[in-house]
């Protein structure tokens, strides 16, 4: 699919999505939970209308806050995720662990350590999730990092990329442990390859929206998603039906004499040999394989032994209907034969005759075509998606084991806590009075924080410079600082004396980038303490809702702020004599003069 | 109305055609938040055949504004 009918796609299914969305039960089905380390909300849409296709009731759709990853595993409750039916954990290296990763791109030695350390232990985080929570868990894999002008035309640059990313996938597999039997993978990395790891890359909309994904990607990895969440419930069928003559092999027995019949490396008998070993990887897997043929026995059994380049030997067939009797009558039999619902037979064959027959009189029987252009053949069953659980299944259990006998020891979860997680971050937050040259990013971050805005004030840079000049009022500046890299200037504070006396807070707001670190607890704790440094007394702040700033309803409360009516509305009071910790988990500095950003 | 670029508007915005003028902008528009406007632009690219760069995406701050980029790269009919 090219980018172009990627977005033609796109556009449908946001229009349909909008259509199932406003009928008027919905929606009533599925809470699905994308948790992604950048902006995933284009997969909305995507996900919720195949969802929709394959369940007849509207789910819900939606995100966890963005780069939460952590965050939502070590403590699922605060973000909805108790809720969700299912949850999708979706992460790349270059987000979660960017300051790791950009140092690893620097050549330290020691980064790589730590990058492999930090995949186990999300690894570890992600099975904390799936003990914790009552809804499916599925958990991608993450794909090699892209952006940063880093160049994957440089084969040695990309060859380092890839041993990077599987280092730490498979140290995420090792952390998921004993919850690698309940936690579905989703393997984003395979499909980020097979796509073209540029191709899937947007520049664009990285740059503009944190959304890494080139639509046509998007696309991709919603169809993954959605197949992986219904497979969940689909069991892959048990059974392959074969016809012989043109699909095992090329040519017609009877007609041609078997001497004639083609499944060699030369074309066309290339494509029905590849098709022999897909068939026989399953049969490898557990599926059972059967003959049904319209022919002498004597002569498919001639064919098996004599014609040149046979995968499948009369050993891997575990039934033979080869008769001039009708084919759904054959399947009929070998359901019975084998003791096997009708609904797990796939039957393959090159006529339109005999699939038309299957369809209409076996209508549980998948019944897949041999295409009119014989090279599609090798692909038919991969295309037709109906055994890849069954793949993963298989593989998961084989690398699992791999690893658990590698490892030498017994996978067990050793999950952290919330709050060992919390110190396990290094958290560094900066409070620092604004000064002239910060005026800019300050003025930006007040015009376009929404969600977590206490009073969602929006002011011009002259008014802050003014505010700034002011002896009566304070304007700080937060900035944040992890063992994961720099998130920059993130929160503000603008308080004024109260003519009371003490002060009240005018504007408290706070990117939701740094959301679930305590962030919040350690800007007021600072700016109150540098508050009181000036002039003691209570500190009043009021909530003003808008449409998006429920998030913030309870901050005043919850750090100790009791409600006054005195002022009317969601206005709050700190009395003078209490104050406000600082988390333990993180270090809080405060620094009292104009530092240029 | 049959302007087409407001008919675009209001179906990347989810809002209807008559909430919206040529000085709609996020500031005075809810709905207009960073993924309608990922929409947006590809709805753009797509409807009126143009490529847009990050500049003149940036410029895009109205739908008065966005009509004057698309003018501006010989779009006509707006």
């Amino acid at each position: 699919m090219t980018d172009r009918s990627a977005r033609t796609a796109a556009r449908a299914q946001i229009a349909r999505w909008r259509e199932l969305n406003a009928a008027p039960a919905a929606p009533q089905g599925r809470a699905v939970l994308i948790v992604a380390s950048y902006t995933a909300n284009p997969l909305e849409a995507a996900v919720g209308v195949g969802l929709a296709n394959a369940d007849p009731h509207t789910p819900v759709v939606s995100f966890a806050d963005y780069n939460q990853v952590f965050q939502v595993c070590l403590d699922p409750a605060h973000h909805g995720a108790d809720r969700a039916d299912d949850i999708v954990v979706l992460w790349r290296i270059e987000d979660v662990f960017e300051r790791d990763f950009h140092a690893w791109a620097n050549l330290d030695e020691a980064a790589f350590g730590r990058l492999v350390a930090g995949a186990q232990a999300l690894g570890q985080a992600v099975a904390g999730l799936a003990e914790s929570v009552s809804g499916t868990v599925t958990a991608a894999d993450a794909p090699v990092p892209v952006g940063f002008g880093l160049d994957h035309h440089d084969g040695a640059a990309f060859t380092d990329l890839v041993v990077l990313q599987t280092a730490m996938n498979a140290a995420f597999d090792e952390g998921l442990g004993a919850a690698s039997s309940v936690v579905e993978r989703l393997r984003v990395a395979a499909l980020h390859h097979a796509h073209g790891t540029l191709n899937a890359f947007d520049r664009r909309t990285w740059l503009m929206y944190r959304q890494p994904h080139a639509e046509a990607f998007t696309q991709l990895l919603a169809a993954a998603i959605v197949s992986s969440l219904t497979g969940r419930v689909r069991v892959p069928p048990k059974v392959i039906v074969l016809d012989a003559d043109d699909t095992l092999w090329s040519g017609i027995a009877a007609n041609d004499g078997v001497g004639n019949l083609k499944c060699s490396d030369a074309f066309p008998g290339s494509a029905h040999r590849e098709f022999q070993m897909a068939v026989r990887r399953l049969r490898s897997r557990g599926v059972l394989l059967a003959v049904a043929s319209k022919n002498d026995q004597q002569v498919v059994d001639q064919a098996f032994a004599e014609v040149d380049g046979m995968v499948l030997s009369p050993a891997d067939i575990a039934g033979w209907k080869v008769s001039w009797g009708p084919k759904p009558q054959a399947i009929a039999e070998l359901a019975n034969d084998f003791n096997l619902g009708i609904d797990s037979f796939v039957f393959v064959d090159d006529s339109d005759y005999e699939i038309g027959a299957v369809r209409t009189q076996l209508a549980g029987v998948i019944a897949l075509q041999v295409p009119e252009d014989i090279e599609a053949l090798p692909d038919l069953l991969a295309e037709s998606g109906l055994f890849r659980a069954l793949r993963v299944t298989a593989d998961d259990r084989e690398r699992t084991e791999r690893m658990l006998a590698e490892s030498g020891r017994t996978a067990t979860s050793t999950t952290m806590s919330h709050e060992e997680f919390l110190a396990s971050l290094e958290l560094q937050v900066t409070i620092t009075e604004v000064g002239a040259s910060d005026l800019g990013r300050v003025t930006q971050l007040i015009n376009k924080t929404n969600q977590f805005n206490l009073t969602t004030i929006r002011r011009d840079q002259a008014d802050v410079g003014a505010l700034i000049a002011r002896d009566d009022a304070a304007v700080f500046a937060v900035t944040v600082d992890d063992r994961f890299g720099e998130y920059g200037l993130v929160g503000v504070v603008i308080a004024v004396a109260d003519p009371a006396g003490g002060w009240q807070l005018d504007t408290v707001l706070m990117s939701c980038r740094v959301l679930g670190r305590g962030v919040e607890t350690a800007m007021l704790a600072g700016a109150i303490a540098e508050l009181r440094n000036r002039r003691a007394g209570p500190i009043t702040g009021r909530y003003v809702a808008t449409d998006r700033n429920a998030l913030v309803a309870d901050l005043l409360p919850r750090h100790g702020f009791t409600e006054t009516t005195s002022t009317g509305g969601d206005a709050f009071v700190l009395p003078a004599d209490r104050t406000l910790d600082a988390p333990s988990h993180l270090s809080l500095t405060v620094l009292r003069d104009h530092v240029a950003g | 109305m049959s302007d087409s670029l407001i008919a675009l508007f209001a179906d990347g915005l989810g809002v209807s055609a008559d909430s919206l003028s040529d000085d709609t902008s996020p500031d005075n528009t809810p709905q207009w938040d960073s993924l309608a406007a990922m929409t947006l632009v590809s709805l753009i690219e797509d409807q009126y055949d143009v490529e847009l760069s990050t500049r003149e995406i940036m410029k895009m701050q109205t739908v008065g504004l966005a009509r004057a980029v698309l003018t501006g790269k010989g779009v006509v009919g707006l």
